[in-house]
């Protein structure tokens, strides 16, 4: 009931908007959207937070003469806020200097795919719904030993409806329904601390296994007791899924052709080019519905594609805004990201080609190495290189001859992707760890040369 | 306002709450961006709504929506109510808060000119002379990006104790930046806040900036050299200083995530509650580490926080041993302290206060050299880095790994030649510990809404950190 009622408010206020800009001979692109989110935290067994948001939004991008625009974002939805926020991008659109290669609001047919996003039953879940999974997960992840001390982690789940139209006359409008979960398990024996951690997500809250999550994030925890001290310096590890896509978001983000263009990114003028082991393909496929970041339109209002972003480790795509594509002189393919009018490309449903070995197997291959879990506070070091920093995270365990022998203290790495991924083996099974802009679809790694360059004391 | 937050608390206590809050809370935005002469961003943003947060069985509960109409409020504190009902079922402590005075007040952070007021082509003439004196070094300047962005906030704030505050914010920051192609790829910028209006902008002095980062940018790319691995002496100006103060005794001191409520996202802290009045040693007995909400003009300023209590003056750390946490009003109580310290801050109408920073920073030393020209002078051998560049640090907030823009060599007291990609990594109490000498000259600067905290929604907040030009000594160097 709330959704069909704030579904016709939005559409009648688009509309409206778009009316205006007409009678003010300008064009309009607006993007809408409106969802009832449950959020839930938790820490130390117990929940903190838990709250319920009527979360709304209307972005409009007002273009004038195909070639000055202005943007804006609000969630003040009345009448006389819209018009007389449209009135003020229109003025502001007529006054900023025309951008030449500024290709004005998408003019072409499109034609955006049928995809299914969205969990019908979600509309009529209740809080003690939320509840109660948590709940599911703080009893199992306890019950795996004595030493659990805590069980934290936080539930996100957003059930609602983006809305597209344009004044070049494309609409469409979808529902949705997206749910992210972490769970983060501390297990303390003698006064030392072990966590594990696990990212994921599904569009259905029937399908979300918290209860099953958090036994096996519990027993890593347990696991990691007893963590050794060892010497940074290369190793051969293994990345599980989490780490992989910490990794993978800086692989996208470098394609992103907001970083190309300001130089800033380690694949400059690097498009046909052998950049990473020939193992590696990687695709942005956003109609696969179990995607949590699929979609069938980006905020500029193209199809979205599904596409190459690496094949066999040749660099194959850029991820286009459409005001980049034509600096560059190359075709968007529905990536853009816009906030107040100005958008970025991104290869926002990430998705890795799977291997053919087994993670036991990688383990059992490695002599002399590490497993490595999580990625935590990861950031680019010099982004024009390609080199990254940051620390592993509640999970590192030592390989010896083939075997999970112990666990490590926290290390930090200090590395250039191209040399990471120079050398891998790919592991066989997928899997989406939640993570920025919807996460991505990915498989364990083997790298043969990791470069730990300083060590934590936990 | 003051109605519509009395109908929500009065129908909330109605419901059963034992305590009760409802926070009304606008943030606008007025952005303007240019990248090599052409417009990039140029609008506005508004986000406006109001949330109830409740204790009912000793569990929190918290709803909110965008729909500020007193129609609304009955479903949003249902809703909240059932949230903290259903909290309730699986409770283990039930919250406690601390006793805080009853406060009546309303507050606006001073202006001269309201940069929501200011014609878009003042705005856009200031970005185009600063793109033009980049442009005026030639080729190898690759890349121009100049902007402003202005921020208003709306607080109406009430609870069922019977405080009820209205404060409004206004801040403004620009930013310049250039990145130069030549020998190497290397990008120079600077940005900067301050709890100001448009006169702001004149304070940046955008030409003066401009022609500093386009003539830095130039240096790095064409003669800057990567300083070879060494332990040295290492000088921080206040604005990477205030980032490193940031990490690595902000957020450690933030009694949330000390007591494991962030362990889902950021972490948790070394600062453990066992070193609070154990005279734990944080560092040298220079080190003194104050928040400072109160103090006018420097961005995080606010008279009080989202839970409705006066922000004060304290020391995080006082002569180089641990003094207090950063808390709200939960946090506090659970480890026994009669009162919260002021940090509880929202980023938006829709989200809970956590314990966030506002203003920290170093304090100066009144007996050390003057200014940065004197502290040179004093070292024998050392670097002297400047702006933030890369920052990474572990969960716990021990070892980090920051990188500066641009970095001097420093050989008998004087700049011997630029540097370029320098890291310093470190261990929190063994950095701090180094400190040996800061100067008289001293300054607070504001690092814009960037930083990041909280889940499942992350929040931004805006804050600001600095002090003195700072000499620690042995620091682990290299380049990358």
């Amino acid at each position: 009931m709330v959704l069909e009622k704030q579904k016709e408010l939005l559409m009648e206020l688009s509309e409206l908007a778009l009316r205006r800009v007409k009678e003010l001979s300008c064009e309009a692109i607006i993007n809408a959207s409106f969802a009832r989110e449950y959020a839930t935290r938790f820490s130390n067994s117990e929940i903190m937070q838990n709250y319920m948001d009527l979360r709304r939004t209307i972005e409009i991008t007002v273009v004038y003469n195909d070639k000055q625009r202005a943007g804006s974002i609000t969630n003040d939805l009345t009448k006389e806020g819209i018009i007389s926020l449209t009135e003020y991008l229109a003025k502001v659109a007529k006054l900023v200097p025309p951008d030449p290669m500024y290709p004005g609001i998408v003019k072409e047919e499109q034609k955006y795919p049928s995809l299914k996003l969205n969990d019908p039953k979600a509309a009529s879940l209740e809080p003690v719904d939320i509840v109660d999974k948590v709940e599911e997960a703080i009893v199992a992840g306890e019950a795996i030993d004595k030493k659990i001390h805590g069980v934290s982690g936080n539930l996100l789940l957003a059930d609602g409806f983006d809305y597209f139209i344009s004044s070049s006359g494309h609409e469409l409008i979808y529902p949705t329904t997206n749910i992210s979960t972490t769970i983060n398990i501390d297990a303390l024996d003698q006064g030392e601390e072990s966590r594990s951690n696990s990212t994921f997500g599904s569009r259905f809250l029937s399908k979300l296994d918290m209860e099953t999550e958090s036994k096996e994030v519990a027993k890593r925890a347990v696991q990691g007791l007893g963590a050794k001290s060892i010497e940074p310096r290369e190793y051969e590890v293994i990345l599980d899924h989490q780490a992989v896509g910490t990794l993978l978001f800086f692989v996208g983000y470098a394609t992103s052709s907001r970083l190309v263009i300001n130089r800033a990114s380690f694949l400059t003028d690097k498009i046909g080019q052998q950049v990473f082991d020939e193992k590696f393909t990687l695709m942005n496929d956003p109609h696969n519905p179990e995607h949590l970041a699929s979609r069938p339109i980006d905020d500029e209002g193209l199809a979205t594609q599904r596409f190459s972003v690496f094949e066999d480790g040749v660099l194959k795509n850029y991820s286009y805004s459409r005001l980049d594509a034509s600096r560059m002189g190359a075709k968007a393919m529905g990536t853009g990201f816009t906030f107040m009018g100005n958008a970025i490309g991104f290869p926002f449903a990430e998705t890795m080609k799977a291997g053919d070995i087994a993670k036991e197997q990688m383990i059992s291959d490695i002599k002399d190495g590490l497993l490595i879990t999580n990625l935590h506070y990861t950031n680019f070091v010099n982004p024009p290189v390609g080199s990254i920093t940051g620390m592993s995270k509640d999970g590192l365990f030592i390989i010896k001859d083939g075997e999970i022998v112990g666990s490590a203290k926290n290390m930090r790495f200090t590395d250039e992707i191209p040399r990471i991924l120079k050398e891998i083996e790919i592991g066989k099974e997928l899997r989406q760890p939640g993570g920025m802009m919807g996460g991505n679809i990915v498989a364990p790694l083997k790298i043969k040369n990791f470069r730990f360059t300083s060590q934590t004391q936990h | 306002m003051d109605d519509f937050i009395a109908k929500a608390i009065e129908k909330a206590e109605l419901k059963g709450a034992s305590f009760a809050e409802c926070r009304i809370f606008g943030y606008e935005t007025d952005s303007t961006s240019m990248r090599n002469g052409q417009i990039e961003t140029c609008g506005r943003s508004k986000s406006i709504g109001y949330g109830v947060r409740v204790i009912k069985n000793g569990a929190w509960g918290f709803a909110s929506t965008a729909i500020v109409e007193e129609h609304t409020i009955e479903d949003i504190v249902s809703s909240a109510i059932k949230e903290a009902e259903a909290t309730s079922k699986i409770l283990k402590t039930p919250v406690e808060l601390t006793e805080e005075p009853i406060i009546k007040d309303k507050y606006f952070t001073p202006f001269v000119k309201d940069p929501f007021d200011v014609d878009i082509e003042e705005k856009v003439e200031i970005l185009k002379k600063a793109d033009s004196i980049i442009a005026e070094k030639g080729d190898v300047i690759k890349v121009r990006n100049n902007s402003m962005n202005f921020v208003k906030t709306y607080f109406d704030y009430g609870n069922s104790e019977g405080t009820l505050i209205s404060q409004q914010e206004l801040f403004s920051g620009c930013d310049s930046g250039a990145t130069a192609i030549a020998n190497d790829n290397q990008r120079r910028n600077i940005g900067l806040y301050e709890m100001r209006g448009f006169e702001f902008i004149d304070m940046f002095n955008f030409e003066k900036t401009a022609e500093r980062v386009a003539s830095e940018a130039v240096i790095l790319a064409t003669e800057a050299v990567a300083p070879k691995p060494q332990k040295t002496a290492f000088i921080l100006e206040p604005y990477q200083l205030g980032l490193t103060i940031h990490e690595s005794c902000g957020h450690p001191s933030e009694l949330d995530r000390v007591l494991g409520w962030e362990a889902d996202f950021a972490g948790t802290s070394f600062l453990t509650t066992d070193k609070l009045g154990k005279n734990y040693k944080y560092g040298s007995e220079k080190v003194n580490i104050v928040c400072d909400p109160t103090m006018p003009y420097v961005l995080g300023h606010e008279k009080y926080d989202h839970e409705g209590v006066k922000t004060q003056r304290f020391h995080v750390v006082k002569e180089g041993i641990f003094n207090d946490y950063q808390t709200d009003r939960q946090t506090a109580k659970l480890i026994g302290q009669s009162h919260s310290k002021g940090n509880a801050r929202i980023d938006r109408y829709n989200r809970i206060p956590l314990v966030r920073m506002s203003n920290l920073y170093l304090e100066a030393d009144p007996e050390g050299p003057k200014d940065i020209d004197e502290l040179i002078a004093e070292t024998k051998e050392g670097i002297y880095g400047l702006h933030w560049k890369s920052h990474s640090i572990d969960d716990k907030r021990v070892n980090f790994q920051f990188s500066v823009q641009i970095a001097y060599e420093i050989k008998n007291g004087e700049i011997a030649r630029p540097l370029k990609n320098t890291i310093y990594q470190a261990t929190t109490p063994e950095f701090w510990g180094s400190l040996d000498m800061m100067t008289k000259e001293w300054r607070i600067e504001g690092l814009g809404p960037s930083c990041g905290k909280g889940a499942p929604h992350m929040q931004i907040i805006w804050v600001s950190h600095g002090g003195p030009y700072a000499r620690f000594q042995g620091v682990n160097i290299f380049s990358g």
